[in-house]
């Protein structure tokens, strides 16, 4: 008996790389919720006791509640700003003839490449040449910067998958452009609203090197961590810090994403 | 036509995109309460003409009126037209009554009234009891059924519809052709159908405007636009036309003399009927005026030779390719089946004779 060709026959060597990779990825992150129940100071194997003490001195510190209120406070307006101005953008790229249309989203996505820190550093330039104090109020415009193109690019795919003729039919209909706009624009492109309020609160709740940069005497919960980290007793209680928001971080991120794809596959399904 | 009995009238409009001309001088009126149809290949301009009504493009030039109010300042939402587009485009967010009943939130009925109103459109409709439907639970006939009854339902002077057929299959077409039909005269309101299907506008329409490259080439009744093309562009759209090169030989008494090179035969037409010809003229005949013989026959005067090129079986009609001269053009003749089927078993390479009445000739100038 000869064996079977199989175009897609599984290959054992290939799986084995992609087990490693994902290992790769994920295992060293996996160490910090790891070590955040160990009784212990420092990091050493094996770990001796496991204990949830850290996480219970992490709510005693009026500090970590304070820096976690700041970036909150920071990230959900930036989340806000971020989407309404992406909605604006994303609206005019699919929906008008725009002369330079390619370079003017290339320019719009930039800031996904350009690092951090050039932006920081020529943001910090400005605000000090124009005397503007630093605070929470300059972290969140970096932040905004830096999440615009994600709105956008989250944005734009839904505007672009859905026929304008919708539009066209409901001012047919007897709505101005401002009706049009709130009863047939927002509904149908709101899983990507969504989606992409998620995605920038999360960018902005996690960013650090802006906030390094732009940030006043009030601390957001990254510059926390970073000041924690000289004083190797409060490590176990950083390692705690870390492990909620790795958590916090991947609901939004899995949330948005699926409420994102959901709509798209309700769109094909529509034809 | 009195003023009154106008709906749309639609003034020198032309519509330019850049360099591109669109609709060039359109000018013609749509009456009230008649099934108006725009025929057209792909590019003709018809879909622009249909917009520039609708409001959401806005002419170049010229102007529209509807029941006779100047249009061109008055944005879509202020239109008294509404629209059934192409794709339909159904809210997706939005279920079938709240579809149908999208248009109704201006007029701040209770809600009564409002569940009334949408109950009556989805009984003429035919679709009672799919108010809760969510427009991905609908077939493609029943989509048409729901943009129908969204733009109905707000009592519009004028529906406008954008190739509302062409995405149905063929069965699906021909019952929405006869419903769409019914709906009209049941409602008494203008339509105004935009299509590429010539069979679609024929059937459907009490007039209809034929475009060609922007330009408005005829507006008739369907049988008019048959059997009184005014153009070869218009004659080979509408319908199967055989065009016969032919020369104006002499005139006398108030007919016409005309060579028919390709036949080898002469004939007479009445000189009123070349009028609005140049004297470079074809002249054209439908297939189905062209009677088939197997031999030469007694009775009409003209009869001319060819030879059986190709036969076609098409169910009721039996189509026939004649070569008149040895490698000239072919002529193409429409016979009943049961009519064909008299003349016997005739193949390729056969001798027939074919003959017409002289009315079936149709001049036409050579543009």
């Amino acid at each position: 008996m000869t064996e079977r060709f199989e175009f897609h026959k599984p290959n054992r060597a290939l799986q084995l790389y992609a087990g490693l990779f994902m290992a790769m990825l994920y295992v060293p992150i996996l160490f910090i919720p790891l070590f955040s129940f160990s009784d212990g100071l420092y990091i050493r194997f094996p770990i001796e006791s496991f204990t949830l003490r850290w996480y219970a001195e992490l709510f005693e510190r009026t500090a970590v509640l304070r820096a976690l209120e700041n970036s909150v406070r920071v990230a959900v307006s930036v989340a806000i700003v971020s989407t309404v101005l992406g909605v604006f953008a994303a609206k005019a790229l699919a929906r008008y003839r725009i002369p330079g249309r390619g370079p003017i989203l290339g320019f719009i996505l930039l800031p996904l490449v350009v690092p951090p820190i050039i932006f920081g550093v020529a943001l910090l330039l400005l605000v000090s040449a124009l005397k503007i104090p630093l605070s929470l109020y300059t972290i969140a415009a970096g932040h905004i910067i830096i999440c615009l193109p994600f709105a956008i690019a989250t944005l734009l795919p839904r505007f672009e998958g859905y026929d304008a003729a919708m539009e066209e039919a409901a001012a047919d209909l007897g709505e101005n452009g401002w009706w049009v706009f709130w009863r047939v624009t927002v509904p149908i492109i709101l899983p990507g609203i969504v989606a992409s309020l998620l995605l920038t609160f999360t960018v902005s709740f996690d960013e650090f090197v802006m906030a390094f940069f732009l940030g006043g005497t009030d601390l957001t919960l990254p510059l926390y961590i970073w000041g924690q980290l000289r004083i190797p007793r409060a490590f176990p209680v950083v390692l705690a810090l870390g492990t909620l928001i790795l958590l916090f971080s991947f609901a939004l991120v899995f949330i948005g994403l699926r409420i994102g794809r959901r709509g798209a596959i309700k769109l094909v399904d529509r034809g | 036509m009195t003023q009154h009995d106008t709906m749309i009238s639609i003034r020198n409009v032309g519509k330019r995109f850049g360099p591109v001309v669109a609709v060039e001088d359109a000018c013609f009126d749509i009456r009230r309460g008649e099934f108006f149809s725009i025929l057209g290949a792909s590019g003709s301009g018809k879909t622009t003409l249909l917009r520039i009504l609708a409001g959401f493009e806005a002419a170049t030039s010229g102007a529209v009126f509807i029941d006779g109010a100047q249009m061109d300042a008055v944005p879509p939402h202020q239109r008294p037209v509404n629209m059934v587009f192409q794709n339909y485009a159904i809210f997706p967010h939005l279920n079938v009554r709240d579809n149908i009943g999208f248009g109704l939130r201006k007029l701040k009925l209770d809600r009564a009234e409002r569940q009334k109103r949408i109950g009556a459109m989805l009984d003429l409709i035919k679709l009672p009891g799919f108010g809760d439907r969510h427009a991905d639970q609908l077939s493609g006939g029943q989509r048409q059924r729901v943009a129908l009854a969204r733009a109905l339902i707000l009592r519009p002077k004028v529906l406008l519809l954008d190739e509302p057929l062409g995405a149905l299959d063929k069965q699906l077409r021909e019952q929405m052709q006869i419903e769409l039909r019914a709906l009209q005269r049941s409602v008494g309101i203008t339509f105004v159908l935009v299509t590429h299907d010539q069979e679609e506008a024929l059937t459907l329409s009490d007039r209809i405007a034929v475009m060609a490259d922007g330009r408005v080439l005829q507006v008739d009744t369907p049988a008019g636009l048959y059997e009184r093309p005014c153009s070869r562009r218009v004659a080979g759209f509408v319908g199967n036309m055989n065009f016969l090169p032919a020369r104006v030989l002499s005139q006398a008494g108030g007919a016409t003399s005309i060579d028919i090179p390709g036949c080898g035969t002469t004939c007479s037409i009445a000189t009123k009927r070349l009028e609005h010809c140049s004297s470079d003229i074809s002249l054209a005949i439908r297939p189905e005026r062209i009677t088939l013989h197997r031999s030469r026959p007694a009775a009409p005067a003209i009869a001319v030779a060819g030879v059986l090129r190709d036969r076609m079986y098409l169910g009721e009609r039996t189509h026939f390719q004649i070569e008149l001269e040895p490698g000239g053009a072919t002529v193409a003749v429409s016979s009943s089946t049961m009519k064909a089927e008299a003349l016997g078993t005739i193949g390729p390479g056969a001798q027939v004779w074919l003959s017409w009445p002289e009315d079936a000739l149709i001049p036409l100038g050579n543009e």
